[in-house]
């Protein structure tokens, strides 16, 4: 695994070109991606295309921004004007955006080079990868396991050693999820601090693109590059750049730790947590207990939310205007139902069908209306408290990555879900951090919650962890390009 | 908690069609993930605070070049004369026109 740091000195003292170094990069990605899957698409020709551009700044003797040249991997729900954008979804296994994410525009002009689109859950709906139309991506630390979802294709392509850093969307912890059973650093910002404008939506008053990097100054020099305001998305605030404000001292920091997110943990997730606790304690920080028992609600709160904001977004695909369209079929009714019945997996039908549910009249009350207070009331947990503590500390999931093809009931993967979705429900910042190993050697990770726009104030904790530790809980799983 | 009779309803306003779908799977699944979801029915929420809500700016209401017609259709099924080509609603296929 390769950190954006270490990649750009080798541009910057001119030790290779960025073509070479891409065409390294695009050569792993097709060799081990029968093994990964971590991409739906290798894009080439754009790689090519901004490397040659690169080279030729590098020539001039311009200075580049910080990630320029650096090879890394689009999470497939962010749209990429010309290059298919499939949502790992039959539905639009053949769309082509006519204009670029905000997003991926800002990093375009920046120089930075796309390998290829990271395959997901479809339509970012699953904590496995395995929705995929495409068939899930694999953990690189064990071809057996999943990478996490929904965007496990980013987390596979980088801990595999295909991208040196990721750019995925968190819903409901689908980066930080699919970054801790990977091995690696997940960042989910603020609900406004990157815009949305060009990510598919799945849930938008939940999504939030962020980064998936090797290490915590990674995460913190790609959060800089895309934290933009954008006038095109009125959630969109922007936030201040964080890079310069990381430092590692948590001496007096107040680090705050709720034990309902501690319950039922298997053993070596609870001891990765205690030797977490520790590691903060001894370095200054002062540990406070903190109740929430609003945890208890916030995954039907989530569940009952995003499957009505899903069912509203997913709407519009139709048969008429993009994606899919059904052959045969009687009327327009029948074409729009067979077109949506064929386009969409099992997750998507399921999600939306229990949307519509939750919205009908009937239950409009007793769902959603009564799952928005409820996402009232946990926002005002949250207020009360970070009024207490600075962060909080939890576990990412309480479980290490799962075995492909493990069965679980869809209720049985939602649970997988507790650690991550209130961060989403209050709209706060949050980061994985690898933190640990199971007995199997698979990665545990441990999360930090902050108040919104504290991405300062998280990272900089998840830094002194990473360096306090001497990175012992990074794991190089012996795949990829080694620079 | 959800009959045959309830999921065609649903499916129907879904615009999804069941054709070829195992019912009685997709019954037990949403059913078990309602059970899971009524957890709510019991909680105890905040009043609502209205003075509480975060204004989202808007902005200017400017005209502005949009994307030409071409390439907004580039991604549609079928198009004719630059339009989107749907078809009638009911009746049987024969009697339908573009």
């Amino acid at each position: 695994m390769n950190s954006i740091s270490k990649t750009r000195e080798r541009l910057l003292k001119r030790e290779l070109s960025c073509a070479e170094l891409t065409e390294m990069y695009l050569a792993a990605a097709r060799r081990e991606n029968g093994d990964l899957s971590a991409y739906t698409l290798i894009t080439d020709e754009e790689a090519r295309r901004a490397a040659a551009e690169v080279d030729a700044r590098l020539a001039r003797g311009e200075k580049l921004p910080p990630l320029a040249g650096i090879p890394f991997v689009l999470k497939d729900n962010i749209s990429t004007k010309d290059i298919k954008t499939t949502c790992a979804s039959r539905m639009l296994e053949d769309y082509v955006p006519i204009y670029d994410a905000f997003v991926w525009s800002g990093l375009k002009e920046q120089g930075a080079v796309m390998c290829g689109k990271g395959n997901m859950d479809e339509f970012a709906m699953g904590s496995t990868c395995e929705t995929s139309y495409f068939g899930g991506a694999k953990n690189p630390h064990d071809l057996t396991r999943v990478a996490g979802g929904s965007s496990g294709g980013a987390a596979s392509a980088v801990a595999g050693g295909v991208a040196v850093y990721g750019i995925g969307s968190d819903t409901g912890g689908s980066i930080r999820q699919p970054a801790s059973f990977c091995g690696l650093v997940g960042l989910k910002p603020t609900y406004g601090a990157v815009s949305r404008n060009g990510l598919i939506a799945y849930a938008s008053s939940f999504d939030q693109i962020g980064p998936i990097t090797t290490c915590v100054e990674d995460a913190a020099t790609v959060f800089d590059a895309i934290c933009r305001k954008d006038p095109a998305d009125m959630t969109s605030r922007g936030a201040e750049r964080v890079s310069g404000r990381l430092h590692s001292d948590v001496r007096g920091l107040r680090v705050g730790v709720a034990k309902e997110f501690f319950e039922n943990l298997p053993a070596e997730i609870a001891s990765a947590m205690e030797r977490a606790l520790d590691f903060y304690k001894r370095a200054g920080a002062e540990l406070v207990e903190i109740a929430f028992p609003m945890l208890r609600y916030c995954l039907p709160v989530y569940y009952i939310l995003a499957c009505a904001e899903a069912s509203s977004n997913l709407g519009r695909y139709d048969g008429l205007r993009y994606g899919h369209r059904a052959e045969t079929f009687d009327d327009l009714d029948d074409l729009i139902c067979r077109t949506r019945s064929e386009g969409f997996g099992q997750e998507v039908r399921r999600r939306i069908i229990l949307g519509t549910y939750v919205l009908s009249a009937g239950y409009y009350d007793a769902y959603y209306n009564k799952a928005q207070a409820l996402r009232r009331t946990i926002k005002n947990r949250f207020r009360e408290i970070f009024t207490k503590c600075d962060l909080l500390l939890t576990p990412t999931v309480p479980v290490t990555a799962l075995k492909c093809g493990a069965g679980l009931s869809p209720v049985e993967t939602y649970q997988t879900d507790i650690c991550t979705v209130s961060v989403n429900i209050a709209g706060l910042p949050a980061v994985s951090v690898p933190c640990g190993f199971d007995g199997a050697g698979l990665p545990v990770g441990m999360q930090l919650i902050g108040d919104k726009f504290t991405e300062a104030r998280i990272l900089s904790a998840a830094l002194a962890f990473e360096s306090g530790t001497g990175g012992a809980y990074l794991k190089d799983s012996g795949r990829g390009v080694s620079l | 908690m959800v009959d045959h009779e309830e999921l065609r309803k649903l499916a129907a306003l879904a615009k999804l069609s069941l054709d070829g779908v195992d019912e009685e799977a997709l019954i037990r699944d949403i059913s078990e993930i309602l059970e899971f979801a009524r957890t709510v029915e019991g909680a105890e929420a905040d009043p609502a605070d209205e003075t509480a809500m975060e204004p989202w700016p808007l902005r200017e209401d400017i005209v502005a070049p949009s994307f030409d017609s071409e390439s907004v259709l580039k991604n549609a099924g079928e198009t004719r004369d630059g339009y989107y080509v749907a078809r009638k609603m009911g009746g049987p296929l024969s009697e339908q026109h573009q």
